[in-house]
């Protein structure tokens, strides 16, 4: 593909998001309606949002490596990360419950665990939701570059401002309507080029070189795999779980219609990182020159669609569908970290007034300065990957604070507190200093026995929320 | 007398078969599709009954 066609995807898809996020940012006439769509989403957006959110360019890219590294429990270990989705159903309908004002998930720490724990939950959210989104970023660009043809400063930047572009406009309302459509451009683009790769591959002789050339990528007993799967299921539960990316959806949907949605969002995740990972395990049998394991997935799908006829289409296909499992994450990344600097740093911390009409100029430069960061950050080169992966332990070390607090009605809450902090700090020594795989179970772990012994030692009755 | 044969490979009994693999991948894209579907169809019931957003 040539960077003028590079461009031109990338221009036209972004021409569209803008528009269409101008047009439904009409609809947010004050906070809630910025913030939180109204807190009318219905089943269909409500389902797509968290489902495209969820598909980041992990899904359809770091799915593939899996499958070439630990075959089908690869497969399978990325496809538990659904769970985090289908378990946080039954908690949406509770958040709505005891929050049916609340804005953010810092809303709930703070009135759980005071400001000591609220600050604890600031400093991990902050850090992994900015450096997630720096990941979706670098993404972006390193895609531009190897299916666009664009330099990677260019590329990025060309993502970034586009994303910033229309939730700046459109706010959540934006970002929900255009995830819709991406949600529907992911599932479609992966059963095309899967379907394609499928039907163009002799299943049995391709299985028959795994079992002679690749036999571990068969292996039911692959000990790294399935240590794997509990550590992505448990660095699921505590990303979604705690990120606002995922409150803020339950704030905003309609009464009724929140667990019905992530439920319905887990079950449609699910199946992807299985379309879109046994791509990788053709790489062999096909004899596709894997020149970068982290481009494995794009490589194997070019080839395929390339040999069956597809031409210059197949690169434009694979940019598409990459193109807007990045978008569909970074648009909420910004938006739900920006509602975090906005009422919990601004209005929180610092005491700031807001009406609805200094709102929106105070969210814009929220929005603008998360880009900006992760924009910055991005050309760092610094090892944001790592830093992402070895924070599974601190957003695990959040998992059972938060049922704590949304299930029980007393604990010991300085326990809790710290069972934040050294679950945090034991996970992330884990991921570094014994096995990577182990970073999310330790950390989840020793918060898991300090929050029950919470239960027990010297309980104390939450504070009630407010009413509003 | 000789044994069977010995190879590096894991016993086949370790290994998942390829029935289910295939039938694994099937189902993966045709669980997509059917997800793709039922989002459309959630759509169009909730534009219908002004419960879009």
């Amino acid at each position: 593909m040539t960077a003028a066609t590079g461009w031109s995807i990338v221009i036209v898809l972004g021409a569209i998001w803008i528009g269409l996020g101008y047009l439904w940012g009409r609809k947010a006439r004050d906070s809630e309606g910025f913030m939180l769509a109204g807190r009318n989403v219905g089943l269909s957006l409500g389902a797509a949002t968290a489902m495209a959110t969820w598909v980041t360019s992990n899904t359809t890219m770091v799915a593939p490596i899996l499958a070439l590294e630990k075959g089908v429990w690869g497969m399978l270990a990325y496809a538990s990360v659904s769970f985090g989705l289908l378990l946080f159903a039954p908690l949406a309908a509770r958040i709505q419950r005891l929050l049916p004002h609340g804005f953010t998930s810092g809303d709930f720490f703070r009135l759980r665990y005071g400001r000591a724990g609220w600050a604890v939950f600031l400093l991990i959210t902050l850090v992994y939701s900015v450096t997630w989104l720096v990941t979706m970023a670098s993404a972006g660009g390193k895609l531009l570059e190897v299916l666009g043809n664009i330099e990677f400063a260019r590329g990025m930047t060309l993502i970034m401002v586009v994303c910033v572009l229309y939730t700046l406009f459109g706010g959540l309302y934006a970002v929900i309507g255009t995830d819709f459509i991406q949600s529907l451009v992911i599932l479609l683009g992966i059963v095309a080029i899967g379907g394609t790769v499928a039907m163009n591959v002799d299943f049995t002789a391709a299985y028959g070189h795994l079992e002679t050339h690749q036999p571990s990528l068969l292996a039911v007993m692959f000990p790294a795999a399935l240590l794997a799967i509990f550590n992505n299921m448990l660095f699921g539960f505590g990303e979604v779980f705690h990120n606002n990316v995922w409150w803020s959806r339950a704030y905003a949907m309609r009464r009724g219609v929140a667990s019905k949605a992530f439920l319905l969002s887990g079950l449609l995740w699910f199946p992807i990182p299985i379309a879109s990972g046994f791509l990788a395990l053709m790489a062999g049998p096909l004899a596709v020159n894997v020149t970068d394991t982290g481009q494995v997935g794009p490589q194997v799908a070019e080839h395929v669609l390339k040999g069956a006829g597809f031409g210059v289409m197949a690169g434009v296909l694979i940019l598409v569908v990459l193109f807007c499992s990045m978008a569909s994450s970074i648009d909420s990344l910004l938006a739900a970290t920006s509602d975090l600097l906005v009422k919990d740093i601004y209005t929180g911390l610092l005491g700031g007034e807001l009406s609805d009409r200094s709102f929106r100029k105070v969210a814009a430069v929220a929005i603008v300065a998360v880009g900006f960061v992760a924009w910055a950050f991005s050309l760092s080169n610094l090892p944001l990957d790592e830093i992402l992966f070895s924070s599974g332990g601190l957003v695990a070390s959040l998992i059972w604070p938060i049922i704590a607090g949304l299930y029980w009605k007393r604990c010991n809450r300085v326990l809790v507190i710290a069972g934040m902090i050294a679950g945090s700090v034991s996970g992330f020594l884990s991921y570094w200093f014994v096995e990577t795989y182990i970073g999310a179970l330790v950390g989840a772990f020793v918060s898991m026995v300090l929050t029950v012994a919470a239960r027990h030692v010297r309980p104390s009755d939450f504070p009630r929320a407010p009413a509003s | 007398m000789c044994g069977p044969p010995i190879s590096r490979a894991p016993p086949l009994r370790d290994m998942f078969p390829e029935l289910f693999v295939h039938i694994l991948v099937v189902l993966g894209l045709v669980w997509t599709a059917a997800g793709a579907l039922l989002l459309i169809i959630l759509l169009i019931r909730d534009y219908k009954n002004g419960k879009l957003w």
